[in-house]
């Protein structure tokens, strides 16, 4: 299933890359192309369907970027030829060359480092073939049905990523893979019907298919508990979180918001914040393709700029953003590699890639034990970012109560976190041992713009809204 | 390249069936940062999703692969043969693809006004009403052209071409403190008036966040949701109704069996419905019409795709881009009625129906004690998605936008703030 090689597609292309870019540059500053080809593929099942298909990441084509009259410009297309390639050049002169008659952004250059270089990471595991896989993931379902938990949903996806970015100043390839498996169980109790999904990811497929039992495991017997849960009484809580919620509160209720294209816009609170204090100090907060292997860990980002590992709060103190290329540059500031696209067809933007609080020294135990009344907060659902106000929303799937140190067998759901940003990461008072990311969930900017990303953490005993 | 897909997927052993979706699609984009055009952006795309279906042992598989550039028939041979083989592998139960009759295409209305031209009306609008504290720190449109054909080995060939315009805003507003708020609005066509009276409650909604204040200690409330919030409201009520819900055994609701309390406030009828004359077919080729899902609060249809409905041994209804709820009585003036809050900005609307739960981070609300409208923020609202069901009503006033068409308001009885 896995090709384990760069895309022999964008390697034929490579020369006529170059001439476009070479072409273009007797007429633009700055001149760049991405080419992407992702191949993707879901095996996917429940107790009655099996299917082989694509993975929505699945896309081919190319994005060329210039610094035209007036502003930026950029052209997205799936096919570059000798047939059409004075087309693409015309079209990409008329569209970037013409004065738009509105007011413009002064545009600032694009400072690059030169760099020629080849990026692999191999799928290391065993290479299945698809009858196999087809096999094991249709045998999931059907084995793993009772008399509460009367559907399950299985799937494992495997996408690999080839990327080229050629500039004037740039000549860089990157291939990788990841691997996503995902549950979703339905149980009932006479007319009492609940779900639970749960998802990981991995570096190889093989650990994938090792890995999707025990997800099903998870998400069946969390579908069974929630048969019992109540929805919380509102109000305040102390509260312990599991590193995905952890996760969900690093992206959700801080990362967006050190987004540096948000600091161009001026959407950005925290660039009032900058060397302050903004959580406990028991926070380092990190963000960066290379800060850890997991569903974001590129070599290269799609404005062509190399991985980093970003800290971005020190012992609690906000020390610095994370931005793409046309950010950075605004703000005058080295870009973070973070400048990333939906697909070839979007904009890059500033996106968090493998977000997390660093794991802290406390014990989940003693954590628990700490607890006089609350909640253990588990499996994110959802979230929404406020960059600007610092509102908190993040969903979760369930919680545990907790009362005198020890869970009382009670489960709430869903459990809706909400509330002032800086309240919950300066109410921190401990941070687990239990470091964990997890690689298996997509980031959207506002309601668009979705990125794969990971993010976690290790548990934190903090204090939170509900409700 | 459909006629070069056509002819070796009928010359490739193992091909019972095909289905190829072709999308071209055309797209421009501006962005604005600041009021001031910061870059462009042009797309013209055409792709093509094939799925080929291979029938044995009176079971059916189906693979697919997605085309993006031109490729050598011997190229396309092998990613065919590639298909075939994953989908032999793949045993379901049959199901027959959707019969064709004749070619049609259906077309909306393009644009009168070029991009060029809609970019600066556009931003004409979005600058109008700015005063230095007062303004959209971003503006994104996308102009979209989106043509999509659809071809199967039963004689499907179908066309549709659709149009939208796509904003993104940040009504921001700076004074002692810096407030925004987030708005997206998609338009199936060109109405300038409409986009005008979306920035100027645009801008309202910002001044009143700037002066929202926390919300007095009540601990219960009626609650006013309004557009998108009244459609989400609707799409998760009907989502166990889907034909692939209701095959997966979520729901024992039957054709017929009420869905809200005999004592319910409103009776609520919802259709599916394609939103403009050319969304007129889905994915699978499938004509579509408007249908019942809800009448007077009683279950009258299932609704779902091809496959799923012949496995329920159901003629498929297809799958319409449109929630049409019917409009209630009262106007929204009826249902400021004693104390209630208007939620006019949510992080995100939650609902959890299995869970019986509705709620979400209120952005800007406005509190009506009764005597007078106070701007509110930084608060919470939930409660049980039954009672909110059982409890509501709907406005007269309707509003047409993305994926839903009905009330604008609807006002719900008795959560929880905090």
């Amino acid at each position: 299933m896995v090709s384990n090689r760069f895309s022999n597609y964008l390697k034929k292309k490579k020369p006529i890359i170059k001439k476009l870019v070479e072409t273009l540059g007797k007429d633009f500053e700055y001149v760049s192309c991405l080419g992407t080809d992702v191949k993707g593929t879901q095996v996917h099942a429940d107790r009655a369907l099996t299917s082989v298909r694509n993975s929505s990441l699945t896309e081919s084509g190319f994005v060329v970027k210039v610094k035209g009259t007036d502003v930026y410009f950029e052209y997205s297309i799936n096919e570059i030829n000798d047939k059409n390639f004075d087309s693409i050049v015309e079209t990409i002169k008329k569209e970037a060359l013409t004065k738009k008659g509105l007011p413009v952004v002064k545009t600032v250059d694009i400072n690059e480092e030169p760099l020629v270089k080849d990026f692999i990471r191999k799928d290391t595991g065993k290479n299945y073939e698809i009858n196999e896989v087809v096999d094991i993931i249709s045998a999931f379902p059907k084995n793993n049905l009772d008399d509460i938990v009367f559907n399950i949903t299985v799937a494992i996806e495997i996408n690999e990523y080839s990327k080229m970015f050629i500039s004037k100043n740039k000549e860089l390839t990157q291939y990788y893979t990841w691997t996503n498996a995902m549950a979703y169980a339905l149980a009932r109790r006479g007319e009492n019907v609940r779900d639970a999904y749960s998802g990981e990811g991995y570096a190889t497929f093989e650990e994938g298919i090792n890995g999707i039992q025990s997800i099903i495991d998870y998400a069946k017997k969390t579908a069974v508990e929630l048969l019992d849960a109540v929805p919380p009484k509102p109000g305040f809580y102390t509260i312990i979180t599991d590193p995905t919620i952890t996760g969900l509160i690093v992206h959700e209720a801080f990362g967006h918001g050190v987004e540096m294209d948000m600091f161009v816009k001026d959407r950005a609170k925290s660039l009032d914040y900058m060397n302050k204090q903004v959580a406990s100090p028991l926070v380092t907060m990190h963000d960066g393709a290379s800060a850890h292997h997991s569903a974001a860990s590129y070599f290269f980002d799609d404005d062509g700029v190399v991985a980093q590992d970003t800290v971005i709060i020190e012992k609690g103190i906000l020390r610095r953003g994370i931005s793409d290329m046309l950010s950075a540059s605004e703000l005058g500031t080295k870009p973070t590699g973070n400048g990333r696209r939906q697909s070839y067809k979007r904009k890059a933007y500033t996106r968090m890639t493998n977000t997390f609080f660093e794991g802290g020294n406390t014990s989940v135990e003693d954590m628990i034990k700490s607890v006089d009344y609350g909640y253990m907060i588990f499996d994110t659902d959802n979230g929404m970012e406020d960059p600007k106000n610092w509102g908190i929303q993040c969903s979760a799937a369930y919680g545990r109560e907790i009362k005198d140190g020890k869970f009382t067998g009670k489960i709430v759901a869903p459990v809706v976190m909400s509330g002032y940003v800086i309240d919950l990461l300066e109410s921190i008072e401990a941070i687990g041992t239990n470091f964990k990311v997890t690689g298996s969930g997509s980031c959207g900017k506002g309601y668009k713009e979705w990125v794969r990303v990971s993010d976690g953490g290790a548990s934190l005993k903090a204090k939170v809204k509900i409700g | 390249m459909i006629k070069q897909l056509v002819k070796v997927l009928n010359q490739v052993e193992g091909v019972d069936d095909y289905r190829i979706i072709e999308r071209t699609e055309k797209s421009h984009q501006a962005f604005f940062v600041l009021s001031k055009l910061e870059t462009t952006r042009l797309v013209e795309t055409c792709e093509y999703q094939v799925t080929v279906y291979n029938r044995h042992n009176n079971l059916i598989g189906s693979s697919d692969f997605n085309l993006s550039h031109k490729v050598s028939n011997k190229e396309l041979e092998k990613l065919i043969k590639d298909a075939v083989y994953a989908a032999t592998f793949v045993s379901n139960k049959d199901f027959n693809l959707v019969n064709g009759q004749k070619k049609k295409s259906f077309k909306d209305a393009p644009f009168n006004d070029s991009f060029e031209t809609i970019t600066k009306k556009v931003y004409d609008i979005y600058t109008k009403y700015a005063t230095p504290n007062l303004k959209f720190n971003a503006v994104e449109l996308f102009y979209n052209e989106l043509t999509t054909h659809v071809v199967n080995s039963k004689g499907v060939n179908l066309t549709k071409t659709n149009y939208n315009l796509e904003i993104e805003s940040i009504p921001s507003y700076d004074g002692d403190n810096k407030v925004e708020i987030y708005k997206f609005d998609s338009y199936p066509v060109l109405d300038y008036d409409q986009i005008e009276s979306n920035v100027k409650q645009a801008l309202e909604d910002v001044k009143a966040r700037y002066k929202a204040v926390k919300l007095p200690k009540i601990k219960k409330c009626d609650v006013i949701l309004k557009d998108n919030d009244c459609g989400e409201f609707f799409e998760s009520f009907i989502d166990d109704y889907s034909y692939r819900m209701v095959f997966s055994g979520a729901t024992d609701k039957k054709p017929g069996d009420m869905l809200v309390d005999a004592n319910a406030k409103t009776k609520l009828s919802i259709t599916l419905a394609p939103s403009s004359k050319a969304k007129a077919f889905d994915n699978d080729g499938l004509l579509l019409k408007k249908f019942n899902v809800v009448d007077k609060g009683a279950l009258t249809s299932y609704y779902g795709d091809n496959v799923m409905g012949q496995y329920l041994g159901i003629d498929p209804s297809g799958v319409p881009d449109e929630i049409q709820v019917k409009k209630g009585s009262k106007s929204l003036d009826s249902l400021k009625k004693g104390k209630y809050i208007e939620i006019i900005a949510l992080s995100g609307i939650q609902i959890d129906v299995r869970g019986d739960y509705i709620g979400g981070e209120v952005r800007l609300g406005i509190y009506h004690n009764g005597e007078e409208e106070i701007p509110v923020s930084g608060f919470s609202f939930s409660g049980s998605f039954k009672n909110a069901l059982n409890t509501l009503t709907t406005s007269k006033e309707i509003v047409k936008i993305k994926g839903y068409n009905g009330p604008k308001y609807l006002k719900i009885k008795n959560v929880s703030v905090m």
